[in-house]
């Protein structure tokens, strides 16, 4: 026969463990409540011991090691190819750029900024006569850097200017910052094999002014560029409406 | 014509690069809580999935998404906390649409595969039965069931785990196991 007297105290003994008294009176004279309780005692400690032993597993060894992984190539956080393809684009401006201005044989200080700024085949000229106020102003093409070593890290003593597109300026960045974390890299990219190697005039390589939006970078003559306050053969000038800038 | 921007890409990169090196930091400190939460990400998981394969999946992308959020959480008791819930849903998501995948591929099955006699052993079917209990359980006291089985973790360590007072784990814990006792008669 079963009995319904005590069923949910029956529950309630089995999870918490004890019985109250009038429960301890009645079981001493139920057997079907005995019987149920030890029932209901038994249930849970088999999920007790099965919950036990699922939540003691351990996870495999390739688990951790998996998940490092994962997390390495995680495209969240790593780089997009959007932004590879923003870093290379980079790289060509950086190339030009700064293989213009890290000549280790050349030094400049900021009064040798007053120095003239001669095409080849054309006469010296004072600099406020030939450099662009612009660029003049903001240290454009200046060798600032020039005193410092080919080797890197040159770009956090004395950081050379650069004038990139606005949408370009953070991922030039990104890319300098990537070469800081590569040293090796950033060697390779900022040691210029035309500044360190052309000690001939015939050797210098033949180079046409090049126009890149509303800037004229034109090769310098020779012998102004082995001069001490030029670190790199090219000068970049502003174009104006008709003509250059002066 | 196009306007071009001056810049210093040199002291930026130096900025750039003592973000890089706070990333670095960031990783590393991330990577000695990985080693340190890992298991217990992983038996939450299990807690709630049939098997382990699918218990590590749940976790590593629960790490994943801690990841991503580290620098939010870097508080190692906020950090396992989140951890441990967000691992939880995940399984909860994860055993969801394996039941549904489950239902379909019965019904759209020609021949259903009887089921073995290790199946129709009776510990299978308690095990069976069981996961049905848990999955009708509250999720609050469902969680709070499974740290509580973990070998060593005190009720105090469940609350410190879950960030809720200790009255509540037991309360949770208790309205869980009745719950399952009654299930399972």
């Amino acid at each position: 026969m079963i009995c319904d007297t005590y069923k949910d105290d029956l529950l309630e003994a089995a999870v918490h463990g004890q019985a109250h008294e009038r429960l301890e009176k009645h079981l001493d004279q139920c057997a079907s409540c005995r019987e149920t309780l030890e029932s209901d005692r038994a249930v849970l400690d088999r999920v007790q011991h099965l919950l036990r032993s699922r939540m003691g597993e351990e996870p495999s060894a390739g688990f951790l090691p998996r998940t490092r992984a994962q997390i390495a190539h995680d495209p969240e956080r790593g780089w997009s190819h959007a932004w590879g393809l923003a870093a290379a684009i980079a790289g060509l401006l950086l190339i030009a750029f700064l293989n213009f201005g890290t000549s280790p044989r050349h030094s400049q200080t900021e009064s040798n900024r007053s120095a003239a700024i001669p095409e080849r085949q054309e006469p010296v000229v004072p600099p406020a006569q030939n450099m662009p106020s612009v660029l003049k102003a903001s240290g454009v093409h200046t060798p600032a850097h020039a005193a410092q070593p080919a080797q890197f890290p040159m770009l956090s003593a004395r950081a050379p200017e650069v004038l990139v597109p606005p949408d370009e300026g953070r991922a030039f960045r990104r890319f300098v910052a990537r070469l800081a974390e590569q040293r090796e890299i950033a060697e390779a990219f900022v040691s210029s094999p035309v500044a360190q190697t052309v000690a001939q005039q015939n050797e210098l390589p033949d180079i046409s002014p090049v126009e890149i939006a509303d800037l004229r970078v034109i090769p310098l003559a020779w012998e102004m560029w082995k001069q001490p306050q030029w670190s790199g053969p090219y000068v970049a000038r502003k174009i104006t409406s008709g003509s250059e800038q002066k | 014509m196009q306007d071009l921007t001056l810049i210093r890409p040199g002291r930026a990169a130096d900025g750039e690069w003592s973000l890089e090196l706070g990333k670095a930091a960031l990783k590393e400190e991330f990577e000695a809580r990985l080693a340190e939460c890992g298991t217990l990400v992983f038996r939450v998981a299990r807690g709630v999935l049939r098997n382990p394969e699918d218990a590590e999946d749940v976790a590593q992308e629960a790490m994943l998404r801690a990841y991503r959020r580290f620098a939010r959480l870097r508080d190692p008791v906020r950090f396992r906390a989140w951890l441990v819930r967000i691992s939880f849903r995940l399984a909860l998501d994860h055993a969801r649409s394996a039941r549904r995948r489950e239902q379909r591929e019965t019904v759209w099955a020609v021949k259903v595969p009887r089921p073995s006699a290790e199946d129709m052993a009776a510990s299978r079917e308690f095990e069976k039965r069981l996961d049905q209990a848990l999955e009708a359980l509250p999720k609050k006291s469902r969680l709070v069931l499974l740290l509580a089985s973990m070998d060593g973790c005190s009720l105090s360590e469940v609350a410190d785990v879950l960030q809720i007072p200790v009255g509540t784990v037991k309360s949770r814990l208790h309205a869980a196991r009745k719950q399952l006792a009654e299930k399972l008669r």
